[in-house]
This record gives structure tokens, sequence and C-alpha cells, in this order.
């Protein structure tokens, strides 16, 4: 292989890969900063798959239409989900419920759509062929289209929680809920709205996954493992590492591609368990917070 | 002082064990009321119960008595299930081997999940076991020589009544459900519990966390293991399917519902089981996703309402509480 | 030496937890450990028990190194401790806390369960053996991890802040009952405390901790003589004045 073609596999290793950390960002706040598992997120990604899917086909929407829907209606699913059913601050209590409503929309998904994998867009996608090193590039104008809709989503959220009211708010109430109910904060309400705005962000990961991934039922489960993995690697509620993370994860996932593509899954998980135990910086549970519990 | 031996039959002599022996009286003698075909769809739907039963006390043990919240466990269900599928298509040899395989191989997995738990805890333990899960899931959906792909491997036996895997799967769920009963009371269960309950205080109180973590999943994963093997010799055939993460979710369904950390837990809940095969049987096939709808939902039920499940639900009071709602209040 | 700690260092980041600590306990004696807040004394009992550990320094008991030891087997070495919050095991009864106790000693469910008893009865808690730990008042958990604490058969009993958020008359029963222990069950008490009357009326020997290091070693009564603790306790000011 010559290096043009290693350079096109790398460049969409890293588009996918920054997929992968806008995938990561929604649950690494919900984990991080707002101390919720939602073990549900693969499947709210799937359904808002679906969602875009059904508004394009069935309602004959626009894409531009469609995306704007879908992101506010996420909003409010998140907020009421949060005020309804996720008040508990168990994380085993969250872990079961929330693993109750993925088991509720897979099915429900399975049911009026079949098994059958779909897929958005038909065809295959445009691409920029571009001369380079002696041979020539191949670079799918999705995959850029994604690269810079997950950065830009990315940073602005960060900046959202640096330097907005609401993004600040958030943080100081995860932290602290009587301060902030003393300066005349309902922390409920500020968490639900926490809770609201990372499904906004699980909205534009699910149509940035449509664009170019089939959509199956049973898509959830992938979806949040590498959400968990590249959240693993990069430390819970790091956003920004988060990112690094999932170009990460992104080109390791090219290169199984590549070379074992039967394999991918089974070399992602592994390296997933491996880090996991054996990364402490992925493991939170170090000798120091134990004695803080003791 | 009474007798230690003495005390703790007598402790099992209550009006609620004894009501429940009493109902399963009559699922034991399914086989006779019904005749010919009749009995085979009664039959097997308590084979499911069963085998379900015994999956969720396996479950009971790793999550509700020692606290390591799993979430992959149909893992060892279906490792049970392809090692006997293998040894028997693939290598042809006696069923058994491939039951002691699935067992050695399950107790392996269970030895590298006690492992991790003493690494990770609380979240970050189950995500790993998801991991694992989908590690284990994606082999038998690739190793095709092996496993077949998606396909599954179908195993040839001899025809046995299906009387014999009826009585089989209750006299397994039977012993598995006393089995849980005497952990829970033994010296190791108590120290298993001990650990969930406070890790550090078990811990200074002389309580070896790895090892009990350790043998506590060993346990349960060996006799997963053994319901897998069984239910693939009884149902012919294996695929990717019995190590979805559905099945892992109907085991903890199961168990969280009934009541976690309880011996009757499973056994209340696995009625639960029933319904797939109802809607099925009621509305027909196209209809069968909807009982996993009814699974999450009444599992968010319980947990948001009784979320130490069915055993927790006290029966004299919620009459009483009836009774004073049914009989017409004076006004003062 | 029955115990002794040398030299022990912790540090968190740049906080130093514990500087070069050193002390001995002699065998049957109850030895106090007061200092203000974050002056380390939870630190050390958590090295000694073997949840954190040093960065430098070492443990001795018995002739026995115990530094690196996990904390099941320095249990098993003869030394059990109490935690600050009491919170025990919130869904067990107290019949089955302490049992777990006992169990570290024998492997027969009975003769735990009669040892248990006993013990139950020895801290006066009988009656209460079916009563989930959620239940108790804090009195009756302190004396439940006391009691499971005793189960282990400790030669040393670590008392973490044992007599904490207990009113008076409670305090002066769970003197009697350490005072009864000692006599009847014969351990040795190093023990962490702020009641002062307790220090007074229990203790035979103190160490002041403060920022980490042993600021002085003597007798209850000559606390108040010592110009050290009385800075340590009380600042700067009232020594200017």
């Amino acid at each position: 292989m010559n290096v043009a073609i290693w350079t096109t596999i790398i460049i969409n290793g890293l588009c996918t890969g920054s997929l992968f950390g806008l995938v990561s960002a929604a649950f690494s706040f919900q984990f991080g900063a707002l101390r919720m598992m939602n073990f549900a997120y693969g499947a709210f990604v799937m359904v808002g798959m679906y969602i875009m899917y059904a508004g394009m086909h069935h309602f004959g929407l626009h894409a531009a239409a469609a995306v704007p829907i879908l992101v506010v209606l996420y909003f409010f699913v998140g907020y009421f989900l949060r005020a309804t059913l996720l008040k508990s601050a168990d994380p085993n209590v969250q872990i079961i419920i929330t693993s109750g409503v993925a088991l509720v929309l897979e099915s429900v998904v399975l049911f009026i759509v079949g098994a059958l994998p779909r897929s958005l867009l038909a065809g295959i996608p445009p691409t920029w062929k571009i001369p380079f090193a002696g041979g020539i590039l191949v670079i799918s104008k999705l995959n850029i289209l994604t690269f810079i809709v997950s950065s830009v989503v990315l940073i602005g959220f960060s900046t959202f929680l640096k330097r907005t009211w609401l993004g600040m708010t958030i943080r100081a109430v995860v932290q602290q809920k009587e301060a902030a109910s003393l300066m005349g904060v309902d922390p409920e309400k500020i968490i639900n709205a926490g809770f609201g705005i990372s499904f906004v962000i699980t909205a534009i990961a699910a149509v940035m996954i449509s664009l170019q991934f089939v959509l199956e039922p049973t898509a959830g489960h992938y979806y949040q493992l590498i959400g968990f993995l590249v959240c693993v690697i990069a430390g819970m509620g790091n956003l920004k590492g988060g990112f690094y993370a999932g170009l990460l994860v992104g080109l390791i996932s090219t290169m199984a591609n590549i070379f074992a593509a039967t394999w991918h899954d089974a070399i992602l998980f592994i390296l997933f368990v491996i880090i996991l135990t054996f990364l402490p910086n992925g493991v939170f549970v170090s000798k120091k917070s134990i004695s803080r519990a003791v | 002082m009474q007798n230690a031996k003495t005390e703790w039959i007598g402790d099992w002599i209550t009006p609620k064990n004894i009501l429940v022996c009493v109902l399963i009286v009559p699922v034991l003698l399914i086989p006779f009321f019904y005749k010919g075909g009749a009995a085979l769809l009664p039959m097997h739907l308590v084979i499911m119960v069963a085998s379900y039963i015994v999956l969720a006390q396996t479950w009971n043990i790793l999550s509700g008595l020692t606290g390591m919240f799993s979430l992959g466990h149909a893992t060892f269900y279906g490792l049970g299930g392809y090692a006997l599928a293998v040894a028997m298509v693939k290598l042809k040899l006696n069923p058994l081997v491939g039951l002691a395989a699935g067992i050695v191989l399950s107790a392996f997995f269970g030895l590298l999940l006690g492992a991790i738990s003493s690494r990770l805890t609380g979240f970050f333990f189950t995500i790993s076991t998801i991991a694992l899960a989908q590690v284990i899931r994606t082999i038998a959906m690739q190793w095709t020589p092996v496993t077949n792909s998606i396909t599954g491997l179908k195993i040839f036996r001899p025809i046995v009544g299906r009387v014999y895997f009826f009585y089989a799967a209750i006299a397994m769920a039977v012993a598995v459900s006393i089995f849980f009963a005497y952990l829970r009371r033994s010296r190791m269960g108590s120290m298993f519990v001990a650990i969930r309950e406070n890790i550090h205080l078990a811990r200074s109180l002389g309580v070896d966390v790895v090892k009990y973590k350790t043998v506590s999943s060993v346990i349960a994963a060996m006799i997963a293991s053994v319901v897998g093997s069984f239910i693939t010799y009884y149902i012919q055939v294996v695929d990717p399917n019995y190590l979805s993460p559905i099945i892992s979710e109907k085991i903890i369904m199961v168990t969280i519902i009934g009541g976690m950390g309880y011996a009757w837990g499973p056994i209340f809940g696995s009625v639960l089981i029933l319904l797939e095969e109802f809607i099925r049987g009621t509305l027909g096939a196209r209809y069968a996703p909807l009982a996993s709808t009814l699974y999450g939902i009444i599992l968010i039920v319980f947990m948001l309402f009784k979320p130490n499940g069915i055993v927790s639900i006290n029966l004299k009071r919620s009459f009483a509480m009836a009774i004073r709602a049914l009989t017409p209040q004076k006004e003062k | 030496m029955f115990f002794e700690i040398e030299g022990i260092t912790k540090r968190y980041g740049g906080l130093v937890a514990n500087s070069n600590v050193s002390l001995h306990v002699n065998r049957h004696e109850i030895v106090g450990l007061i200092g203000p807040n974050g002056a380390g004394k939870s630190t050390l009992f958590q090295i000694i028990d073997g949840f954190v550990r040093p960065d430098s320094g070492f443990i001795r008991f018995k002739d026995k190194d115990l530094t690196k030891l996990p904390t099941s087997k320095i249990n098993k070495a003869g030394i059990a401790c109490t935690f600050q919050h009491a919170q025990l095991f919130p869904q067990l009864d107290v019949l089955e806390s302490v049992m777990i106790g006992t169990y570290c000693r024998t492997m027969n469910r009975a003769a735990a369960r009669q040892e248990a008893e006993k013990l139950i009865a020895f801290t006066g808690l009988q009656g209460k053996e079916g009563t989930l730990i959620d239940k108790l008042t804090m009195f009756d958990r302190k004396r439940v991890e006391l009691t499971a604490a005793l189960a282990t058969q400790p030669e040393l009993l670590l008392l973490d802040e044992l007599f904490a958020g207990l009113n008076s008359t409670e305090v002066s029963e769970m003197v009697d009952l350490v005072l009864r222990i000692r006599r009847e069950l014969k351990p040795t008490f190093l023990i962490i405390e702020h009641v002062i009357k307790v220090i007074m009326s229990i203790c035979e020997r103190v160490y002041v901790l403060d920022y980490g290091k042993i600021i002085a070693e003597c007798k209850p009564d000559e606390l108040s003589k010592n110009p050290l603790v009385v800075k340590a306790y009380l600042g700067e000011e009232y020594d200017a004045s």
C-alpha cells in the first residue's frame, strides 16, 4: 500500500473518530458532570436515527427541517426523562431504570419497523479525489462534514459549559446542591435542563451516524459501548479528552476494519476491558478514593 | 441455645413457603392432566420458566448477594450451550463431555470476572461485563469453522421424551433455589452480603474480599453454564441469540422484579417469562417484541415503586389496606 | 514490643497527612491519640489498618511486619478497628453483622452464632439480634460495630471516635463498656477521641498529633500543662496573650 492509501485511511479514521467523540460526549457529560448513569443512551441514538429516517422518507421532510425538530424533541425527552423516571441518585437504580427504558425503546422500534437494516442515504456518498504523493486521496464529503460538525458541536458545548450562566449553574449545582438552592435556583430543574442538553448532543450524534451507517433496532448497543470505550480512555466527564480519545478509537477501528474486519468488535471491546482494568487513569476507584470513603 | 441444625429447618416451615409448595404440586402433575400432544406446550413453558429460575438464581448469587452488578450474564449461558454443541457436532463427543467443558470454560470466565472485580467496582465493573459479553458474542458470530456463525449449530440426539426434560428442569430449579437459600444462610453467604453492604468494614473484619468475589462469580458462572447446556440439548440448536443482551436483561428483570437477594425472588419473578409466550400465543409472533416492551415497563414501575420486588410486598398489610378501602367509612 | 509504628509518612499530592510518625503501645494499655481536626489521625488509622499504604515507615505488631499486608490479613493478625461514622451493614441484622466478625475465627455456623450471641449479651445488645442496622440508634450502631470488631478476637482494638455523637449518659455507658471489655477480654486499645472527658477517664497515655506530626506524648492529666498541646488546640493568639 502506498502513502496515498494510508493517508486516506487515516483521514477517514479520524473522521469516524470525531463521530465517536461526539457520541461519547453526551454520555461523558451525563456521567461526569450530572452523575447520571444512562444505559438507554445507545437506544436513544438508535431511536433518533429512526426518527430521522421516518421524517425524511415517510413525511418527506428535508434534512434541514428534520434536524431541528429532532433536536428540540430530544431536549424535552431528556428533560422529562430526568424529571419523571430518573430522580433517584442511586447508580444501580439509574442503571436498571435506563436499561428498562432501552428495552422498551428497542422492542417498540423492532415491532414497528422490523429487524431489517435500513439506510438513510442511498447510493455511494460523493467524494473528493485529490492527487497526492503519487496516488489519489479519496475523501468522502460526508466524512469531512462529520468532522466539522463534531468539532463545532464539541467546542460549542464546552464553551457553553464554561461561559454561559446555565452551564456554570449546572456545574455548581452538581457540586453543591444546597448552595445552589440558596442562590435561588431550583437544583432539580437545572439538572433536568442539563440532562435535556445532553440529549441535544445525542440527537446530533444520531443524525450524523444515520447519514453514514445502517439503521438497525439493535444498533444502540454498539454505539453505547463505543461511547463507554471513548469515555473510559478519556476519563469520565473529560469532554476535550473525549474528542481526542474518539479520534484514537476511530483510527483503531478503521485499522481493525482493514486488517481483520470480522474481528473488529472483538478487538475493540477486548481493548476496552484491558484499558478499563489496567490503566489507572480510566479507573476512578483509586486507593485514594477508597480511603476517603472509609 | 438451640441446636443450629434444627433451628434452621424450623425457620423454613413458614406459611408462605408451605403455600408456595402446595401451589407447585399441580405444575408437577401437568404431564398427567394433559394427554398426548396437548401436554407439550405447557411442559415447554414450565421448562423455560424453570431454566430462567436457575439463571436468575445464579445472577442473584453474583449481583443480589455479592453486589457485583453484571449486565452480561448471558455469556455463561451461551458458553454452556456452545460447549455442548461444539463437543457434540464438531468433535462427536459425548454430551456430558460438552457439559463438563462448558462448566470449565465458564468457571474460567468467572475467574476472569472475579479478577476484574478486584480492580473495578460499581459502574465500571458493570460496563466491563457488557464489553466481555459483547466480545464472546462476536467470537460466536465470527469464528465460523467452530460456531457456524449466525446460523448456529444444530445438534442431533436420540429422541428423549419431553417429560424427562420437564422433570429435570423442575428438579434443577428446586435444587438451585434451595442451594441459594442455604448459601444465603451459610458462612460464605454472610461473607458475600458483607461485601455487598460495606466492603471496607468487611475487609477490616477479616473478609478476604477478592477471594469471595471470585468464588461468587465462579459459582454463578458454572451453574449458568449447566442451564445453557441443558437448554441446548433440549432445543437442539445453539446460535448467537444465546449470548444476546436481551437474555441478560431478562435474567436481571426476573430477579429484580421478584426480589434481589432473596431465594424467592427469581421464583416469583420468573412467572413473567410466560408473558412472552402468552403474547406469542394469543396475538401471534408478529407481536412478540411487545413482550420486551412490557418487561421494560414492568421493570421501571417496580424500580420506582417497589424496588425490593414482589418479595417485599406485604400481603397481610395489602389485604388490610384493601379491606379498609372497601369498607364504608363512617363520617365524623 | 507489642505494637509499634516507626517513621510513618504519607503525602497526598502536596499535602502531608503524616510526617515521620512513631508511636508504640504496650500490651493491655489504653492509649489515646488526640489532635485538632485534619491532624492526620484517621489517615494514621487507615495506614495501620491497611486501607492506605504509607510512603515510608513501618508498622510492627508482636514483632511481625504489617506494613505490606492487606486489610483482611491485618485483621487475622489480631488488629480490629471501628470506623468514624458507624455505617455498618445497613441491610443486615445485628446478629449477622456480629457473626461476620466471628466467622473470621471459625468455619462453623453454629459455633459462630453461639459466640456472636455471647458477645451481643456481653455488650448489652440482647433482644436486638433480629433488628436491622438501618433501624438502630447511633449508640446501638456504635455498640454493634464494637461487638463485631470484638468478634474477630483482636489483641489490639483501634477505636476511631467511638464516643462522638453520643449524649453524656451514653458516653458514660460506653466508657463502662470499654473498661469491662478491657477487664474481661484483655485487649489493648488505641483510640482516637475528641471527648476530653473520655481521654481523662480511660487513657493511660496520650499522643498528640498536629499537622501530621507527633508533638507530645504524656499522661492525660499533664495535657493542660504542656504548652505545645495548648498551642495546637487553641492557636497562636492564646499563646501570645
